[in-house]
């Protein structure tokens, strides 16, 4: 009877214990909030390029937060965006990154173009915040004295060097490049990055001709073009410093009695170009434009792309998954982390590589070509107009003859 | 330097040159009988190119139809813009010249708010491309230029031949004169003015398919305009149809030799025919 009883009396302390253990174990801390400043032209000339590239950065934090957030030395995080207007101004810019830095505190902040991106910058830099910023062709806003700088436009050489290896490829024959590059401070270095290209293709590349930006009727520069009978013109930057009159050029250079090949590394918006350009003159066109329905698109890229359209009823453009591309590998990264150190990030991340939208492990190159730095490659897919439609159907390799890597 | 080097430019230059005439006629029709330099003319050009563009791009409207209905249209606006805006300046120089500059920012902001800033193009209509000696010219181009002499020939016909046209031509030669002997002043000189509207609508409405269209594109054509007039002579019809064809071919051999620098070529016509013949080629008609 004794033992019965000690033996009860045990096992109740026992149970007392653990169950009071259960109740004093240590709960999960709630998730705290990790602020990503967005700071892009919403407002502006920019402004169409500037909702795309907030918008992409929105959905790939709302991806993230589906998946739980970031867990970062072993603190869950939800990810809030800060979204602020720049304007495309510098004066903005700065003003944004100072209240995103020093009120709101963040240590990320992605989405500035290139006035605003340069002014950002000027606060980003000191304070050890990490800036992924859309950055073509300004050298010396990446580089050993920028680390926290990431660039995430594509690097022009690539964007030039996989559309002249299709040609290349499909068109044996061609063997002459010319470019019409539009007249602002990049278009030599878009027309050096086509030199380039056509130097490791063993292309013959015959110069270029400017396009001032004011120009409505592009017949007499195309008639110049053509006294120097390229088997393939290069329209350079005019897609996008252009937008829809690169459209028009096109559409003359077919007018003009040019039944060569054109490629076109910047391309124009795809509506307006299917508008304008009629379907029997819309051939032989070789694009960077990606139809994500090509049988050589990476699913992940078609999904990214569709829910973009979808949830913004809009078609978007490269930037959209080279930004969803980008933060996405960030957060992955993050998760890795045991440290809020942004330098630590910095260092990191820089050396992060990843498999993300674009088909292959993506890096940071910290040396292209161009003189632009810590740029990450895009997709090398390759669009050829075929009566009108676009065909996305070759992967180019990538160019490292053209980039040299860390 | 080949043959079709030298005759592209030709050719573009006189199909681009026969469309200026069109709306240097209408510029100097007007200022004619109603002593109005309409700064606002090349923002009737621009409606003309967007009637176009909704009538046959995007209501698909057949083009012919819709370039008339864009005429139309365009030619009562400017009746009504000229019965409430100008009219009660008519004699008075300078605010004539305000009504049209406000107008003429009206317009555009209102484009640019109703139609957006972007530019817009419109697909072709007229399939096709021409050759001979080597020298291209598409079916768009080959119609525009066919139309608009087609219009200059029908302008010559109201004006010379037709009752409003003498009218027109008594008011420009003496208003108060043409008055005396009945003509009613107030009535032809709206329908000048619709006239006049009309024909830069047409030149806006031709050009549309081959060029694209934006709100800001009057200003540039409001200035080959006056070149245009001053050149071939103030109030003289053949003499804008000259200067039309001037402008248009030099300004095409320039744009395809010497480039950017062609784009000074309509103020450089202006100080040119001040300085040495004030009245221009052919002068205005007495």
């Amino acid at each position: 009877m004794r033992k019965l009883v000690i033996l009860i009396l045990t096992a109740a302390i026992i149970a007392v214990m653990l169950g009071g253990g259960w109740a004093c174990a240590p709960k999960p801390a709630p998730p705290k909030t990790l602020d990503i400043g967005v700071a892009s032209p919403l407002t502006g000339p920019k402004a169409f390029l500037g909702k795309q590239t907030c918008n992409a950065i929105l959905m790939a934090i709302d991806d993230q937060n589906a998946k739980g957030g970031v867990t970062i030395a072993g603190q869950k995080y939800t990810l809030n965006p800060i979204q602020r207007d720049t304007k495309g101004d510098g004066a903005v810019g700065k003003s944004v990154a100072e209240e995103l830095v020093f009120d709101k505190k963040v240590k990320v902040i992605a989405g500035p173009f290139m006035a605003d991106a340069i002014a950002v910058q000027t606060v980003t830099e000191p304070n050890k915040v990490l800036a992924f910023f859309i950055q073509f062709l300004i050298p010396g806003m990446t580089g050993p004295d920028k680390p926290y700088s990431f660039a995430v436009s594509f690097p022009i050489p690539q964007m030039t060097y996989k559309c002249l290896h299709y040609i290349k490829n499909k068109y044996p024959q061609a063997k002459t490049v010319f470019s019409m590059e539009a007249d602002v401070p990049d278009a030599p270095a878009f027309a050096g990055a086509t030199q380039a290209s056509c130097q490791l293709l063993g292309l013959d590349y015959l110069g270029f001709e400017k396009v001032p930006v004011e120009t409505r009727d592009f017949m007499p520069i195309i008639t110049r073009v053509l006294t120097h009978k390229p088997d393939v013109i290069d329209t350079g930057n005019c897609g996008g410093v252009l937008g829809p009159l690169a459209t028009l050029m096109i559409k003359q250079m077919r007018e003009a009695g040019y039944n060569g090949l054109i490629f076109i590394p910047a391309a124009p918006p795809e509506e307006v170009l299917q508008q304008t350009v009629p379907a029997q003159s819309l051939n032989k066109v070789v694009s960077h434009y990606i139809n994500v329905d090509g049988p050589v698109v990476d699913p992940k890229y078609r999904d990214v792309m569709n829910r973009f359209r979808a949830k913004y009823n809009e078609e978007a453009v490269d930037i959209v998954p080279a930004y969803h591309n980008v933060m996405t590998a960030l957060f992955q990264f993050l998760n890795t982390q045991n440290t809020m150190d942004s330098t630590a990030w910095m260092e990191g991340f820089a050396k992060y590589r990843w498999h993300g939208l674009m088909g292959f492990e993506s890096s940071w190159i910290e040396q292209v070509g161009d003189g632009i730095n810590r740029r990450v490659f895009q997709n090398n897919w390759v669009t050829e107009y075929k009566n009108g439609k676009p065909v996305t159907d070759y992967e180019a390799p990538i160019p490292w003859g053209l980039f040299v890597k860390e | 330097m080949t043959l079709e080097t030298l005759l592209q430019p030709l050719i573009y230059g006189l199909q681009i040159g026969v469309t200026y005439i069109l709306i240097a006629l209408g510029l100097t029709l007007i200022f004619s009988i109603m002593n109005v330099l309409n700064l606002a003319h090349g923002e009737f050009y621009m409606l003309g190119a967007f009637s176009i563009l909704y009538f046959a791009g995007i209501w698909h409207i057949n083009y012919i139809l819709a370039l008339f209905i864009s005429m139309v249209v365009v030619g009562l606006i400017g009746v009504f813009f000229e019965r409430l805006f100008f009219r009660p300046a008519r004699g008075q120089i300078v605010p004539t010249i305000i009504v049209a500059i406000g107008l003429m920012w009206i317009l555009q902001t209102s484009a640019q708010i109703i139609f957006g800033r972007q530019p817009r193009g419109m697909a072709e209509v007229f399939h096709g491309i021409v050759t001979f000696f080597n020298v291209n010219i598409s079916d768009s181009r080959i119609v525009a230029g066919l139309i608009s002499i087609a219009l200059v020939v029908g302008l010559y016909y109201v004006v010379y031949k037709t009752r409003l046209g003498r009218a027109m031509q008594a008011i420009a030669q003496d208003r108060e004169a043409a008055a005396l002997q009945g003509v009613d002043i107030d009535r032809v000189g709206a329908l000048g003015f619709g006239i006049g509207c009309a024909l830069a609508a047409a030149a806006g409405g031709i050009m549309a398919p081959i060029f694209f269209i934006e709100a800001t594109m009057g200003i540039e054509v409001l200035t080959k305009s006056i070149a245009i007039i001053i050149l071939g002579g103030v109030g003289s019809i053949p003499g804008a149809a000259i200067g039309g064809l001037i402008l248009g071919i030099v300004e095409s051999y320039g744009h395809t030799f010497l480039g950017y620098p062609a784009t000074t070529f309509p103020f450089l016509i202006i100080i040119l025919v001040l300085l040495f013949k004030r009245t221009g080629l052919m002068g205005r008609i007495a």
